[in-house]
């Protein structure tokens, strides 16, 4: 699949969430490196623009779900990664679970002929 | 979302504001410097390179608000600052100011003081147990334009024995005595009230007893029962006051207990004992 350019979607209401807490269950990612890795997974489906992630970052880290730390790259750049708290890999199995019922639902009433 | 996260986000909106503010400008320079690196890493010159990243990125100012609506306690900071705005707009016409806070003033005033008569005579319930069933019964002699008069002792005792709806009469009225022998001799108000006065308002005594039916047969011997401020005024808070003689002048009345704190007087007048 990789290489193929797909058609780029909206995003439902509630899933840059779920997308932003499964990223960061992989790894500790700062601000432009989640984008890079949700249009990454999602082969360029999802293409998160700052105006929506950064406000959806702030929301999650008070909610307690993500925290932030700040730390230099390489080219001397100030930036805050963010890594999934003990709180936010609970919540992302309940939204997890949650997304699955959602799916199967959708998917029965959607291939009912 | 968990309370010390929702207490951090609300002292770091009104308190570390600057920081906080420092921080997401930094956050949203990192995405914008590197989208600009790699435009230039495309191809483009450093200054081209940057107006696309800003403009990819829609408008620092705007996301940064969106930033700011997600933090809790971002809805008192605006409201104080709607706040500084009008003052600063009042300021601009002091007359006009004075006049609206003299009018508000004025206003919550006059509503308070109102309120204050009606809590207190309507909705504040009598301190007595259930206050809600207990009534106050006048008459009226409406052709010699008296509106209140005082009940005989035969229509006290028709209304005792014919009504239904009371469980209860109670008859008290106020008397002024003399009393000897008490310090100076002083001038005291006795209510004068009926054995079951203290039963009606469900009040127990502090020491010895109230009235009793048997106070009120014609040959029982007169008693008293002191209410607690004027034992503690003229016996000093003695404990021994049961039983010793309260020399009223008209009759020697024996003091048989003392009442709680609080006031317990049916009428306006803070009565000083209660005889039958």
């Amino acid at each position: 699949m990789a290489g193929t350019r797909r058609q780029k979607t909206d995003l439902l209401r509630g899933t840059l969430d779920l997308l932003i807490l499964r990223t960061l269950e992989l790894q500790a990612l700062h601000g432009i490196a989640i984008a890079d890795r949700i249009r990454q997974l999602t082969h360029g489906t999802f293409d998160i623009q700052a105006g929506s992630l950064f406000p959806a970052l702030h929301r999650l880290e008070q909610e307690g779900w993500i925290a932030g730390e700040w730390t230099m790259t390489e080219q001397r750049r100030r930036i805050k990664a963010y890594t999934l708290t003990a709180a936010g890999r609970k919540h992302l199995s309940v939204e997890k679970r949650q997304w699955e019922r959602i799916v199967e639902a959708m998917t029965q009433v959607l291939e009912t002929s | 979302m968990p309370i010390t996260s929702k207490i951090k986000s609300f002292w770091a909106t009104l308190v570390r504001r600057q920081q906080v503010e420092i921080d997401l400008d930094d956050e949203l320079s990192a995405w914008v410097d590197e989208l600009t690196d790699r435009k230039i890493r495309s191809g483009l010159d450093a200054e081209a390179a940057r107006r696309a990243a800003l403009l990819e990125t829609g408008g620092m100012g705007q996301v940064k608000e969106r930033v700011r609506e997600q933090r809790f306690g971002f809805g008192l900071l605006a409201l104080s600052r709607d706040l500084a705005y009008a003052l600063r707009g009042l300021r601009r016409v002091p007359g006009y100011a004075a006049a609206f806070v003299l009018t508000l003033g004025l206003g919550i005033g006059a509503n308070t003081a109102i309120f204050s008569v009606i809590n207190g005579v309507l909705l504040r319930p009598l301190p007595y147990p259930d206050a809600d069933r207990i009534m106050y019964v006048e008459q009226a002699a409406v052709r010699s334009g008296m509106p209140s008069i005082m009940f005989s002792f035969p229509e006290v005792a028709d209304y005792r024995e014919q009504a239904t709806t009371f469980d209860e009469f109670v008859e008290f009225g106020d008397w002024t005595f003399n009393v000897l022998d008490r310090g100076d001799p002083h001038r005291a108000t006795g209510g004068l009230v009926t054995p079951n006065y203290f039963k009606v308002l469900g009040i127990q005594p502090q020491l010895g007893r109230t009235l009793i039916p048997e106070d009120e047969s014609p040959d029982a011997p007169p008693v008293a029962v002191l209410t607690h401020e004027y034992w503690l005024r003229v016996f000093g808070g003695d404990v021994a006051v049961v039983g010793q003689t309260l020399n009223l002048t008209v009759k020697q009345a024996i003091i048989v207990g003392v009442l709680p704190p609080g006031s317990h007087y049916a009428s306006d007048q803070p009565q000083d004992f209660y005889v039958s």
